[in-house]
């Protein structure tokens, strides 16, 4: 006998037992019974035992439980009639069984005002995370998209005199135009960067960053550093000293090359004054237009904005279109900005002054310029003579090319000079510099060193000698004494 | 009064009719109490919960939807408090000297522990036989317990018992079979006893 048949023989015995089998089959079973003796006595053992238990007296609860809760209930206060879906939050009509949690989300969502007020909440916040996803999704156009924006009037004229494709970001069209400068500069020969001109303005300006350089050159930067805000240099300036201040010298160092190259990507115009060194003395090579930033890095070279170029003229187009004449005669050329972002991918090919050669590439990536080693030489030449003062304007001036920084020679030459000159701490600082750059030559930095010590010591001991000497020659005669 | 439903009297003890809850209590107070003692096998406890069950009909009365009959409803509520109780028992299942007995005298087990005069031989088997049937009820898993004590002490039918249990009909039969297997094999030794006197004759 199967399971399944075991189980509706006990079924039919359950129903058999108390009466609620039908008819017919009622009597189907009280046949298998009869032909079934074991079926019939189990049949005959339930009712037994059924009749026994029936057979047990009734309970009663006492009459106290029975006063008790007859009293409660006549005690109790009339019952509130509470709405449908305050009475779906109870828990199992009373029967202290908590429903689950699906249950009473669906009966905390019943009423119709919670709905709706649900509903409203989730609509806020899908609009409000929908804006937010636009905002910081925005500036990332997918090309294509019908929600690329359209490209700047600027944009387009650069692209449509270089060939460029037109571009919609700024900063794809601030790197268009500076590919479309070094284009430029590539094909006339010019450098990257404004000119000073015969502006006398350009002239006090360039005067004023050539101090700010040399302050920074003695590691003091003075009051003047904030003198250049105006030429957006100041920001530069300030870092490099809150960088020397906070012991970041590699940091600063860093950027110092900045500022220099950025500075001396600038050329010098003829009868611009003064163009470089104390007192305008000589002059300073400044065509390397070199650039030695990190990739990736821009110099921000902003404009004064009172002397912004009217906006009418294409700054751009004006300077494509001088850099396209002939550049044989260096006319004085008006500053024009062409964009407040300068290439740094790519060398740019600076503007020798009157008569310098171009420049040549090296074999390491840095710019080595004719001019340049001229001015080396020359330094070396000056130095070796004794005139020290000069040579270390010219040391000064290529030392932070990307030339020579790296260049130990020069900058222990120009520590001898310094020491010849008695600049002390100045000749220290550099050859600090040149222990940090080639720790191979410490032995010969050390003897240097030593002699700045020995300067040092001998200075102390004249100025204490000469200090003895005032001394004394300000004492008073001592009095004689009076005879008693 | 007594004509009307257990819903009518529900709705109207609600709306402030005290002789509405009498008539239901004097319905439902047997029935219930029988299932409970039955069920927890401890008179005092038995009374307590049945004034539990009733206090709860008093407090949620009105939160009773309508959508099963009353007796369902009472009987769940019933049940529920007992499977508690019982789940609560498990954890100290001691039997006091002091508490009394299922049995309808109040005598402590103490007391009768030092009672002289049980003695006669026929009260001593209708005694034993009470007992034993309380014992095998007793030891009967729950399952098969409440669905027998559900029939047998409240008479309730099947469907009724497979809504309260929130389980098929067919598996309250199959329970119900089940406890009676049981019952017979613990009782066997009464067979005789326990036939009735109409079937000796």
């Amino acid at each position: 006998m199967s399971r399944d048949q075991i189980q509706d023989s006990g079924l039919n015995l359950v129903d058999y037992l108390y009466g609620e089998m039908p008819p017919e089959e009622t009597a189907e079973f009280e046949a298998s019974m009869d032909e079934d003796q074991k079926l019939a006595g189990q049949v005959q053992d339930f009712q037994n035992v059924l009749a026994a238990y029936r057979s047990l007296p009734t309970d009663e609860p006492s009459s106290a439980t029975v006063e008790s809760i007859l009293s409660k209930a006549h005690e109790a206060p009339e019952p509130k009639r509470v709405s449908e879906h305050q009475r779906d939050e109870t828990t199992d009509n009373g029967s202290g069984h908590k429903p689950g949690w699906w249950s009473r989300l669906v009966v905390f969502i019943a009423p119709p005002e919670r709905r709706f007020a649900l509903g409203t909440a989730f609509s806020v916040l899908l609009v409000c995370g929908i804006a937010l996803g636009a905002y910081y999704w925005k500036g990332r156009v997918i090309p294509g998209s019908p929600n690329e924006p359209r490209p700047t009037p600027r944009a387009q004229t650069v692209a449509s005199e270089n060939n460029f494709e037109t571009q919609t970001d700024k900063k794809q069209v601030a790197q268009s135009e500076t590919l479309t400068l070094q284009k430029a500069h590539e094909k006339n020969g010019l450098q990257t960067g404004a000119v000073g001109g015969d502006n006398p303005q350009d002239a006090l300006e360039d005067e004023t960053a050539r101090r700010t350089i040399r302050s920074v050159d003695r590691g003091l930067i003075g009051k003047n550093q904030f003198a250049v805000d105006k030429r957006g240099r100041g920001r530069e300036v300030q870092l490099t000293t809150r960088a020397n201040r906070s012991g970041q010298g590699h940091r600063a160092l860093k950027m110092r090359h900045l500022y220099y190259d950025g500075l001396h990507a600038r050329p010098s115009q003829p009868g611009s004054g003064r163009s470089a060194g104390r007192g305008g003395r000589g002059r300073v090579d400044e065509s390397a237009g070199r650039d030695v930033r990190p990739r990736g890095a821009a110099a921000v070279v902003s404009r004064p904005r009172h002397r912004r170029a009217p906006t009418s003229v294409d700054p751009l187009a004006s300077l494509l279109s001088r850099s396209a004449e002939p550049s044989k005669k260096p006319a004085p050329v008006r500053r024009r900005s062409t964009g407040n972002v300068r290439a740094n991918s790519a060398p740019a090919p600076a503007a020798a002054p009157k008569g310098a050669p171009t420049t040549r590439q090296t074999a390491g990536g840095a710019t080595a310029t004719p001019a340049n080693t001229a001015t080396y030489s020359k330094a070396l030449r000056l130095a070796r003579s004794g005139r020290h003062k000069q040579a270390v304007v010219l040391f000064r001036t290529i030392a932070w090319s990307t030339q020579y920084r790296s260049r130990t020679d020069m900058w222990l030459a120009w520590a001898r000079s310094e020491l010849a000159l008695g600049h002390l701490t100045r000749a220290e600082r550099i050859l600090t510099h040149a222990l940090r750059i080639a720790p191979k030559r410490r032995t010969e930095i050390n003897r240097l060193r030593a002699q700045i010590n020995r300067s040092r010591k001998r200075r102390a001991t004249k100025r204490a000698e000469r200090r003895a000497r005032s001394r004394r020659a300000h004492k008073r005669p001592t009095r004689p004494a009076r005879p008693r | 009064m007594h004509d009307l439903t257990d819903e009518e009297l529900l709705d109207r003890y609600g709306s402030g009719d005290p002789q509405a809850f009498d008539v239901l209590f004097s319905r439902y107070r047997r029935p219930l109490y029988s299932f409970i003692l039955r069920f927890v096998s401890r008179r005092d406890m038995a009374e307590e919960l049945l004034q539990e069950v009733f206090f709860k009909v008093v407090r949620s009365g009105n939160e009773f939807e309508g959508r099963a009959k009353f007796s369902t409803w009472i009987y769940r509520i019933t049940r529920n408090l007992c499977v508690d109780h019982l789940r609560r028992m498990t954890h100290r299942k001691t039997t006091s000297l002091d508490q009394s007995s299922r049995d309808n005298d109040e005598r402590t087990l103490g007391q009768k522990v030092q009672d002289p005069n049980a003695g006669v031989e026929r009260q001593v088997m209708q005694g034993r036989l009470r007992t034993k049937i309380e014992e095998a009820v007793d030891r009967l898993p729950n399952e098969q317990k409440e669905v027998f004590l559900l029939r047998e002490a409240s008479g309730l039918p099947f469907k009724e018992i497979a809504a309260i249990l929130g389980c098929p009909e067919n598996t309250v039969k199959s329970r119900m079979r089940y406890a009676l297997e049981r019952l017979r094999a613990d009782l066997a030794e009464f067979r005789d006893m326990t036939k009735p006197r109409s079937a000796e004759a």
